[in-house]
């Protein structure tokens, strides 16, 4: 099977998962969307949770950012497109409090122009770590505070411009890197 | 900075110097409260004869005979006498009163003068009557005089105290987020859900203010002592004023106290203290005392005694019944059966009562005994014959155990003595005489059967067994008819066993005694104990006790307790003398008649001239003296 065809499998029985357990009882299921994200240089964003038990949800995150941008004298591109799923513990109940979550995430990326004109491409595949705080605002309606952090192993390419730059180098590395500083709003169903 | 502080030592020390300056002011001067008699209570009955409607002229008989008219008048202070016009607003400062005692109770009144000098309003002045009757002395109930500043320093403490405990929070709802308890309980508690309401309770509490709030109330006891350093007083005081004005304060003190045997008079004097903050700064010396003089109606009365005959019959009798079962046909004693024994015991006990007994002594024992109508009539009569001789038998083998018992602890023989005199208190030795033994029997006991079914309700057909017993047939038939009926087995399991009796009657006289009755007086405790009653004041005990008898202690009994109409009603019943014409005085007196009223008087002082030193104590007399000024007619 295709890896397209395998990846629109899973996430339908992510989906179909996530409507049978929001059948059972008292399990919430919620999306939401990280604010800071579109702060940096407008990434789309979006997160599934699914409660399983009182401490315990599951997650589904997706990133997109297909956005160039340039102003005068400058060209820029933060792109990328990550998926990620995990779970999360909530400390009192789920989608309420203080929670810790852990996460697997693949992220296809380009990102250049932001500090040097160096532009990096490449595809990383790692595990995230991530602690934060649902604050309840509505029947439905939560606000998230969170932060997270991952790491994992990138194979990346260098070139010295972001558009039409000259290939300079590549590899394959270890890195760390801030996952997510996290100001969502969450709609719980 | 320095000088400031040097500034506020020194404001601080003249303010103490201050204080201390004044009580050292009033220690030195002497100054304290003063007591006064007030014209309280009795100025009621004063006015009332003041001011009676009644002519100011009054025709009586004078001590020698002659028609005298006496007028309303008023004395001068130069000793003359002139036609009637009310004083008003004189304050006058008497050391004694004459009171008198109304129904059982003593009405003492005085004015309390608390003067400027003492009065201060950081100051508190506590004062105490103190009354001293016959050994006791008894403190009243206090008289507090707060200054301004000190009741708001007191005042001050309960608001701080009450600020505290208003922020102790007692609503629970504020220790809770409850928007965020609610905004969790829509969207997640529910019956199926695990967690319950009171997790969601406990979870979402604001524990910083909770501890807080807990810390607060465990410490409010402690904060109350901080606080209110002078709690106001919680004993039971008269009155507890502020100052208002800067002057001298006049209180009149009532008090209403109990009339006791012997009490002639009471002294009342006031002891107090300034307090400041709760403690005291000095003790005020006690004021000059106040004598009442306290006068009662129940000084006259009379001890007198009186006697009740008593009839004293010299032949007693007493009797008792016991149920001593035999066998069927049988006539022998059988202690064994049924209650036989305790019967048995029972009339042997009675026999040794009256055999040893310093009253009476036994002239005849008559025992009659009777059986139930079961069986034919003459064997009945037989048998009912044999029974009670046994039964005599039996007791007249046991009296003369019994007597020669006790004549063998007496160390005399048995002899007859009838002549013998009262014992007056010496040992005499017990004789016992001896007596005789008769004997009845019933056959069949028809006549108790029928009383016995008269007035049972638990038999159906009175009327006819009635009838059966009164007809005039054999017995032996009436039983034969009475078997016949529904009830029978009723009367004969529950009634029979009651008609085989025996009854004892003793026949008695009194030891000593040779006529056949005595007429005796002895003393009327009964009165005796009413004209005590009278003494110690108890009228409605010496009322209940003494009405009977009409004569003057009752007179005096209705008069204390101001039912005039009667006690006027026995006084003329009786012979004239002072005292009673006095008490007629007295009631006209109180019934506004005063022309009858003085002219009893003047004949009781007439009779007996200290008469009018008695009425210098009653108000009632005293005032109609004081009207028509029969002091002076007298000198």
């Amino acid at each position: 099977m295709s890896t397209k065809i395998r990846t629109t499998l899973l996430i339908l029985a992510f989906l179909l998962l996530s409507a049978a357990l929001y059948g059972k009882g008292n399990n919430n299921v919620a999306i939401g969307s990280n604010l800071m994200g579109y702060l940096n240089f407008a990434t789309f964003n979006g997160d599934l949770g699914i409660g399983i038990s009182r401490h315990w949800s599951i997650h589904l995150n997706g990133k997109y950012n297909p956005f160039n941008w340039h102003t005068a004298n400058q060209y820029l591109q933060n792109k990328q497109l990550s998926f990620a799923c995990g779970a999360r513990y909530w400390n009192w109940y789920q989608f309420s409090g203080w929670y810790w979550g852990g996460k697997v995430r693949y992220c296809i990326y380009n990102s250049g122009g932001i500090i040097s004109p160096r532009t990096e491409e490449g595809d990383a595949l790692g595990g995230s770590l991530e602690f934060g705080y649902q604050l309840l605002l509505s029947r439905h309606i939560n606000m998230e505070f969170g932060a997270g952090i991952w790491g994992g192993w990138k194979k990346y390419r260098h070139y010295d411009a972001p558009r039409c730059g000259k290939f300079i180098g590549q590899g394959e590395k270890f890195f760390i890197a801030p996952d997510n500083i996290s100001i969502s709003v969450i709609y719980n169903f | 900075m320095t000088r400031e502080c040097i500034m506020v030592i020194a404001a601080l020390i003249v303010i103490s110097c201050s204080t201390t300056k004044k009580i050292e002011a009033i220690r030195s001067s002497g100054v304290k409260p003063e007591i006064a008699v007030s014209d309280g209570f009795d100025k009621e009955t004063e006015t009332r004869i003041m001011t009676s409607e009644y002519s100011d002229t009054l025709t009586v008989t004078g001590l020698d005979g002659e028609r005298l008219n006496l007028m309303k008048t008023v004395t001068d202070s130069a000793g003359n006498t002139y036609a009637h016009e009310s004083l008003d607003g004189v304050v006058v400062t008497a050391r004694f009163k004459n009171i008198a005692e109304r129904g059982g109770k003593i009405d003492l009144s005085f004015n309390i003068t608390i003067p400027k000098s003492l009065q201060d309003p950081s100051w508190q002045l506590r004062f105490t009557p103190r009354m001293k009757i016959l050994e006791d002395t008894i403190d009243l109930e206090c008289i507090y005089v707060t200054g301004n500043e000190y009741h708001l320093s007191q005042k001050r403490g309960y608001d701080l105290y009450s600020r505290f405990l208003s922020s102790i929070i007692t609503d629970s709802t504020l220790l809770r987020y409850s928007h965020l308890i609610e905004i969790f309980s829509k969207r997640n508690l529910s019956e199926t859900s695990e967690i319950s309401l009171q997790e969601i309770l406990n979870h979402y509490r604001k524990s910083g203010k909770i501890s807080l709030n807990n810390h607060r109330q465990s410490k409010s006891e402690k904060m109350y002592k901080k606080m209110v350093r002078n709690p106001y007083t919680t004993d039971i005081i008269r009155l507890d004023t502020v100052l208002a004005t800067s002057s001298d304060i006049v209180y009149c003190y009532t008090q209403t106290i109990r009339a006791k045997a012997n009490l002639k008079k009471v002294d009342v004097a006031i002891r107090g203290g300034v307090y400041k903050d709760g403690e005291r700064l000095y003790m005020i010396p006690d004021s000059k005392p106040i004598t009442f003089y306290i006068s009662s109606v129940s000084s006259f009365a009379e001890d007198i005694t009186r006697y009740v005959k008593q009839v004293v019959e010299r032949r007693v009798q007493a009797n008792t019944q016991a149920y001593i079962d035999f066998e069927q046909g049988r006539s022998v004693i059988n202690p064994l059966l049924y209650e036989n024994e305790h019967e048995l015991w029972r009339i042997s006990e009675n026999i040794a009562s009256f055999l040893n007994n310093d009253t009476y002594d036994i002239d005849s024992l008559i025992i009659t005994a009777s059986c139930s109508p079961e069986g034919n009539y003459l064997l009945n009569k037989q048998l009912a014959y044999e029974r009670a001789i046994s039964i005599r038998d039996y007791f007249k083998e046991y009296a003369r155990r019994y007597a020669d018992s006790l004549n063998r602890t007496n160390n005399s023989t048995i002899t007859i003595d009838l002549e013998r005199g009262r014992d007056n208190g010496e040992k005499i030795p017990r004789i016992v005489p001896d007596f005789s033994f008769k004997i009845k029997s019933i056959a069949e006991n028809w006549e108790k059967l029928k009383d016995m079914v008269a007035n049972d309700s638990l038999v159906k057909e009175k009327e006819r067994i009635l009838a059966i017993i009164d007809d005039d047939i054999p017995y032996d038939r009436k039983e034969y008819l009475l078997r016949q009926c529904d009830d029978y087995e009723y009367i004969r399991s529950v009634l029979y066993p009651y008609l085989r009796s025996v009854r004892f009657d003793f026949h008695l006289h009194r030891k000593g005694m040779v006529k056949d009755t005595i007429h005796t007086t002895t003393v009327d405790k009964v009165y005796t104990s009413g004209v005590l009653a009278l003494k110690e004041r108890e009228y409605k005990k010496a009322l209940d006790i003494l009405k009977p008898y009409k004569d003057i202690n009752t007179a005096i009994a209705y008069l204390s307790l101001d039912y005039n109409a009667s006690a006027k009603a026995i006084l003329e019943g009786l012979e004239e003398s002072a005292k009673r014409d006095y008490m007629l005085a007295l009631v006209h007196a109180r019934t506004g008649d005063e022309q009858r009223a003085v002219q009893f008087y003047l004949n009781s002082i007439g009779k007996d001239p200290a008469m009018r030193f008695r009425g210098n104590l009653d108000p009632e007399i005293s005032a109609l003296s004081k009207k028509y000024n029969i002091n002076g007619y007298i000198n």
